[in-house]
């Protein structure tokens, strides 16, 4: 008898949290960004919630990616395998998305980092990468979200 | 040198490493370990028309490499550069600048790579 492929049985559960936490990451990466935004205005007066949104936007990314790399084996054999490689594109957009998304955990790591050690108001130069690795990971995570909505839409299940 | 400055040096060597380190696994055709999820194995072979899955070294493999290369200049900073040095605005602009340009490459290439390859350009 052949074995299952690896979680499998929990395919339905995982993706459904890999969803949610989804919501999360993007909701804190997008107001994040709408506040360094402002940062390239001299205007520094949501300093705190910045690096709150920065923390949970950064813890909510590691779940989703762990999630996402838990289920990608039975993704890979029963999804990806059977309903889009035949097709071509839909892999395509499915491809870039986990490539996108192993650099985007690189480059939170190192945002995160970053803020962790930086006033933004004290120390305006270093917002020459910070503001736009800020918008490099909100290009990724909107990309990430479009992309997968869009597969999960041409096959979600098996 | 300042633990803020130190963290920005570090952080633009890792994320401008990794990004090309990833994408040098296409230039260089490097040879990584691939799982198959069906045989549940890992190979270094392909084996055609058997699903498999090459993302998890390849990310292990830009992680590494541009963690060395950190540490690398974490040493050179540490022990090369005065105890008092600062970032100066201009080398912070151009660092950050040099680092964006070169994610947004990685980035750009993984696109036009897949989707050349896919049939979606």
């Amino acid at each position: 008898m052949e074995k299952p492929v690896i979680l499998e049985g929990l395919y339905s559960a995982i993706l459904m949290a890999h969803l949610l936490i989804t919501f999360v990451l993007v909701g804190a990466m997008t107001h994040n960004l709408l506040i360094v935004v402002k940062y390239v205005r001299g205007k520094f007066g949501r300093k705190k919630l910045e690096w709150l949104y920065v923390r949970v936007a950064f813890w909510s990314y590691l779940l989703v990616y762990i999630s996402g790399a838990l289920i990608y084996p039975a993704f890979r054999v029963h999804i990806r395998a059977e309903a889009f490689d035949p097709l071509g594109w839909p892999t395509g957009l499915f491809e870039v998305k986990e490539h996108w998304g192993a650099l985007g955990m690189a480059l939170f790591v190192v945002y995160y980092l970053l803020r962790r050690n930086f006033d933004p108001e004290q120390e305006p130069d270093k917002l020459w990468f910070y503001v736009p690795l800020c918008v490099i990971i909100n290009l990724i995570v909107w990309y990430k979200v479009i992309a997968g909505c869009y597969l999960s839409n041409l096959k979600g299940s098996w | 040198m300042k633990k803020s400055d130190l963290t920005y040096i570090l952080g633009c060597t890792c994320a401008g490493a990794v990004g090309l380190f990833y994408c040098s696994v296409r230039w260089f055709s490097i040879n990584l370990p691939r799982y198959y999820p069906t045989l549940h194995v890992w190979k270094m072979a392909r084996m055609p028309g058997v699903p498999s899955q090459g993302w998890y070294a390849m990310q292990v493999f830009a992680y590494l490499c541009a963690a060395a290369v950190t540490i690398a200049v974490w040493m050179i900073v540490r022990y090369a550069a005065p105890k008092d040095a600062q970032l100066r605005p201009g080398t912070a602009k151009a660092l950050g600048l040099t680092t964006s340009a070169a994610v947004l490459f990685s980035l750009g290439y993984i696109v036009y790579y897949k989707f050349s390859h896919w049939g979606i350009l």
